[in-house]
């Protein structure tokens, strides 16, 4: 199409008046030279006009066909029914403003939760390529439990011919200080950090900003190469591109920086936002044990071939698993391999969020069905106070097509409306769930702002709002033009022949659909809500009220494991001295956090284990004090003393289960299991508590004194403060900066504030959940609101006359109450169904309910039935003080 | 002469593009000059010339500008552009072959 064409289309749209003038002057321009040629021949002049308008065919036709020549009637067209649509929704703004409003809410509750569905589960590595094609590899137990694999185990596994590439990371927590160099101070500061195999980033297809990635050449070397992330170099070198070669010290390493990662990138970590990336094999203090197949902390993310399916990868993966199994028996039996996409992997971001973001996915779905539900019913009962109109128009001539038009551009404005507004909502909703997170010493980066699928999320819902505000209402006025006279509707006294039949069933239907999804999601909120508290109020075996948690790794600044020891129990010495601290204990893993812990295979004295037990039990290596720290009964023995040291003989405390499980009962206190080629001595038994996660079943576990089993990672000083006491925070911190200014620490927080993370899922499932329900709740309210008002509006005369012939008030607003109140209760009995089988969906969140719980259904019930009754019974009230004869004369 | 001659549609574009060969005018005088070199043969319905015109406007045939008629009233007048000049000779010269092949056709009818 030429240039000319869409400037001149343009022009036609624009400038409406302009060009119409000019076709004007142009036709008339016309017919004078006309007239004044066949005045010329000798025609008289009132003649001469009327043959020169016969000659051109008429003006008016001839105007016509110019317009139709402009190429712009049918945009003309559209804009003229946007335009009437606008005055029309003008005139009642209250319901204009409610639909709108409603639109948003839903729109925006359905473009936030996708978003952070998008953000957290699918797309788990921002800025990596293709994430469809990453799988994470991981190491299956007999239990079906899915652990991290090793390091040894995965040079076999880069074999497997169904990846295209197979990288290995592990997080690490890095002491970073400046080299000499940018001249910036040396204060050492804690950053997250992930140690990398070398084909880390082209695996994840992710390319330097500045600089390079690692080399082959280096990655065998394990040289002492860095790459930083973005936010790392704008933080600590504010962009300058001199950063690249600049040396960092890393745990008192050196390291020369060689690249920047793009700003999108954060590591291979779900939701966690890592800053500097080293290969595995560089030194870093304490390299972890590579060459131990038993030492499994290693995570995999393999990049599947175009072509290849999940089953088939997953095949190949378990025949690996098989060979290494048969190969070195001492560590690899019974231990297979799990193959799984990223979404399902067993860490990150997207562990803790898929379950409880499909459940508010769901939910913002059943929320945005009620506000359409209502929105049809809205633009139902307009369109009928607007018969008269429509049927002017439809005499008139304007035709189905023209009607439906009409109506679609109602629909296309609200929708855009609620859209837009959904979008402003959606902006800040989505930051809301960073509110929720407990605090942590990890980077936590949810993925937060709205990407263009947004959009178009946001579009095809207006869309979607056009349509069925446009069918809707055209569909009920063809039915009745087709059934009836238009003429009839002109009619006065029209009004009272009420609506018909149909279209008020399928108003009440709507209703009625929507108490039954309002039902559904209060029940899902409730079931949460009650699961949260049961998750808060959930005995942990351990009181973490009052005890302070402070990080420490020593490690990072230096410190060799003997050094950390003595470093350690000085720091304990001092610690107990402040006043209002009753204890003073060091352990290497916090029950409860988000990190994870460590497990040794276990072979107690005098078991046999079951073909293909797993003898894999977590442990904690504890200082003494820490049992009565976190008041943790012991049950039997005791805990560790200052005899237990690196070089007395090996003891350990075990926990109820260990004790049932492997000594069938017993009081285990001086009977023995081999750990790693030594033998133990139990001590202790302590009680069980929870570890790792509010809903893990019983397991055994164990403690061992911290000096015989340090492993130089970073610790947790945990400070138990009596009841009252003040400034103990601070206190910690002065006494930890005059034992060494430069060992980098965390905190101090409380630890009833960390272990916020064992339920942060259900508090947002929670949270979320409860806030859709009462919207949708707060929607099916409005719109039994307006039906029961809208029965009474109709159906005044009626009241009229029954008043004058002696009911009383309360008659009628009971015959009205009892009318919506039917509606009510039938929708809760049709939500009851449908929440059964969403609740499948939530059963997987629930702690301590199950889906059928009759206490919580008895509130929900409760909730569904006040609210009910307040609906319908408002506009029942007004209806038993009308006047009769107001009534009578009213139309 | 003989009756007037129904003037099939796209034709009409045509006639005008050979009619504004010869330099700029005005719509009126596209008419009387269409009517004069036709032998008056041809009267075009004055209502669907200017349609057509426009829709040549849109298509880059032709361009317009508000300018002073011989009367000094204020006229649109119509000019021919390069592409508007290639058109015509590409028109004129499919017609003058179709003409062709049609002429001999029906002469070769008994």
């Amino acid at each position: 199409m030429a240039l000319s064409d869409w400037r001149l289309r343009l022009r036609s749209l624009l400038f409406r008046e302009r060009v119409e003038q000019e076709m004007e002057a142009e036709l008339r321009f016309h017919l004078e030279r006309d007239a004044e040629a066949r005045r010329a021949r000798g025609a008289a002049p009132a003649e001469a006009e009327r043959q020169a308008r016969i000659a051109m065919g008429g003006l008016d036709p001839a105007r016509e066909a110019c317009r139709d020549a402009r190429g712009v009637a049918a945009l003309e067209a559209l804009g003229r029914d946007v335009r009437h649509a606008l005055r029309r929704l003008a005139r009642r703004p209250g319901v204009l403003a409610v639909v709108v409003l409603s639109l948003a809410v839903g729109i925006g509750a359905n473009v936030t939760v996708f978003s952070w569905i998008r953000g957290v589960v699918l797309n788990p590595i921002p800025g990596a390529a293709s994430q469809g094609q990453l799988v994470s590899l991981e190491t299956l137990l007999p239990s079906g439990a899915r652990l991290d694999t090793s390091y040894m185990d995965y040079r076999d596994f880069r074999q497997a011919q169904c990846f295209s590439g197979l990288l290995a990371f592990r997080e690490w927590q890095i002491g970073l200080s400046q080299g000499p160099g940018l001249g910036q101070r040396a204060g050492a500061q804690l950053v997250s950090g992930e140690r990398v195999s070398g084909n880390f980033f082209s695996v994840l297809g992710v390319h330097p900003r500045l600089g390079r990635f690692f080399t082959s050449r280096e990655a065998a070397a394990g040289a002492q190469v860095a790459v930083i992330s973005s936010q790392l170099w704008q933080r600590r070198f504010h962009h300058s591109a001199a950063v690249l070669g600049q040396v960092l010290q890393l745990n008192h390493q050196a390291y020369t920086v060689i690249g920047v990662t793009p700003a999108a990138f954060q590591g291979a970590m779900g939701g966690v936002s890592d800053s500097v990336f080293i290969l595995l094999r560089a030194p870093l203090g304490w390299a972890g044990e590579l060459s131990d197949r038993n030492w499994r902390d290693i995570k995999q993310i393999g990049r599947l071939r175009p072509g290849v399916t999940l089953g088939q990868a997953r095949a190949q993966v378990q025949t690996i698993a098989a060979t290494l199994a048969r190969r070195y028996p001492k560590s690899n039996t019974g231990i297979g391999a799990a193959l799984v996409p990223m979404a399902k992997a067993n860490y990150g971001a997207q562990q803790v969020l898929a379950a409880p973001l499909l459940a508010l996915g769901a939910t913002a779905i059943l929320l945005l069905l009620v506000v359409w539900f209502n929105i049809i019913n809205v633009v139902l009962s307009l369109a009928l106070e607007q018969r008269r109109e429509t049927a002017i128009r439809l005499a008139l001539g304007v035709g189905r097509g023209g009607l439906l038009r009409q109506f679609l551009a109602e629909g296309l404005l609200l929708g855009s409306g609620g859209a837009a507004l959904g979008l402003i909502v959606a902006h800040w909703g989505s930051g809301a769930m960073r509110l929720l997170l407990p605090p942590t010493n990890m980077p936590i980066r949810l993925a937060a702002g709205l990407g263009w699928p947004a959009w178009a999320v946001a579009a095809a819902c207006a869309v979607a709002t056009a349509l069925i505000c446009g069918l809707a209402p055209s569909w009920q006025e063809s039915q009745r033009a087709a059934r009836r006279d238009p003429g009839a509707a002109l009619h006065e006294g029209a009004r009272t022949a009420g609506p018909s039949r149909r279209a008020g069933r399928v108003s009440r239907g709507l209703v009625l659909a929507e108490w039954a999804l309002a039902l559904m999601a209060v029940a899902a909120a409730g079931l949460l809500a009650q699961s949260f508290h049961n998750a808060r109020r959930m005995d942990i075996g351990f009181n973490p009220q009052g005890v302070l948690l402070t990080g420490l790794y020593p490690s990072t600044a230096g410190f060799t494991t003997a050094q950390s020891l003595a470093f350690y129990r000085q720091l304990r010495r001092d610690v107990a001295q402040i006043p209002g601290v009753s204890g003073v204990a060091i352990a290497q893993d916090v029950p409860l956090g988000f990190e994870g812990g460590s497990w040794r295979q276990v072979s107690p004295e005098g078991y046999v284990p079951a073909r293909g037990e797993d003898m894999k039990v977590y442990r904690d290596p504890v200082s003494p004090n820490y049992f009565s720290v976190l008041q943790i009964p012991i049950l039997a023995g005791r805990g560790f003393n200052a005899q237990d040291t690196a070089t007395s003989y090996p003891v350990a405390v075990v926990n109820q289960t260990f004790a049932q499980r492997y000594y069938h009962g017993q009081d285990p206190v001086g009977l023995k299991f081999g750990l790693g080629g030594e033998n133990v001595t139990i001590v202790g038994e302590a009680a069980n508590s929870k570890y790792h996660s509010l809903t893990e079943s019983p397991g055994p576990y164990f403690y061992l004194p911290l000096p015989q089993n340090y492993d130089g990672s970073g610790v947790a000083l945990e400070v138990r403060a009596r009841p009252g006491a003040t400034a103990v925070a601070q206190a910690v911190v002065s006494r930890l900066r005059g034992a060494d200014a430069n060992i980098p620490i965390y905190g101090p927080v409380p630890m009833t504030q960390f272990i916020g993370a064992a339920y942060f899922g259900q508090k947002v499932a929670a949270a979320f959940m409860a806030l859709l329900a009462l919207l949708a709740l707060a929607l099916a309210a409005m719109g039994l609101y307006a039906i029961s008002a809208r029965a009474v509006a109709q159906r005044v005369r009626e009241i009229g006359v029954r008043v004058a012939l002696g009911a009383r008030p309360a008659d009628i607003s009971r015959m009205f109450l009892g009318q919506g109140l039917r509606l009510a209760i039938w929708g809760g009995v049709a939500g009851v169904v449908g929440a059964f089988f969403m609740d499948r969906l939530l059963a997987s969140l629930l702690i301590g309910v199950g889906p059928g719980d009759p206490r919580v259904w008895l509130e929900v019930a409760a909730v569904l039935a006040g609210v009910g009754v307040l609906a319908a019974w408002w506009p029942a009230r007004r209806a038993a003080r009308v006047d009769p004869q107001v009534a009578m004369r009213c139309e | 002469m003989g009756e007037n001659v129904e003037l099939p549609q796209g034709t009409l574009e045509l006639l005008i593009l050979k009619t504004l060969a010869l330099g700029e005018r005005h719509g009126w005088a596209i008419a009387e000059r269409m009517q004069q070199i036709s032998s008056d043969a041809l009267r075009v319905r004055q209502g669907s010339l200017y349609p057509a015109l426009h829709r040549l406007e849109r298509r880059g045939w032709v361009k317009a500008r508000w300018g002073e008629s011989e009367n000094r009233r204020r006229a649109k007048f119509y000019a021919l552009t390069a592409a508007g000049q290639r058109q015509l000779d590409a028109d004129e010269r499919a017609w003058r072959r179709l003409a062709g092949i049609v002429g001999q056709v029906l002469n070769q009818q008994v």
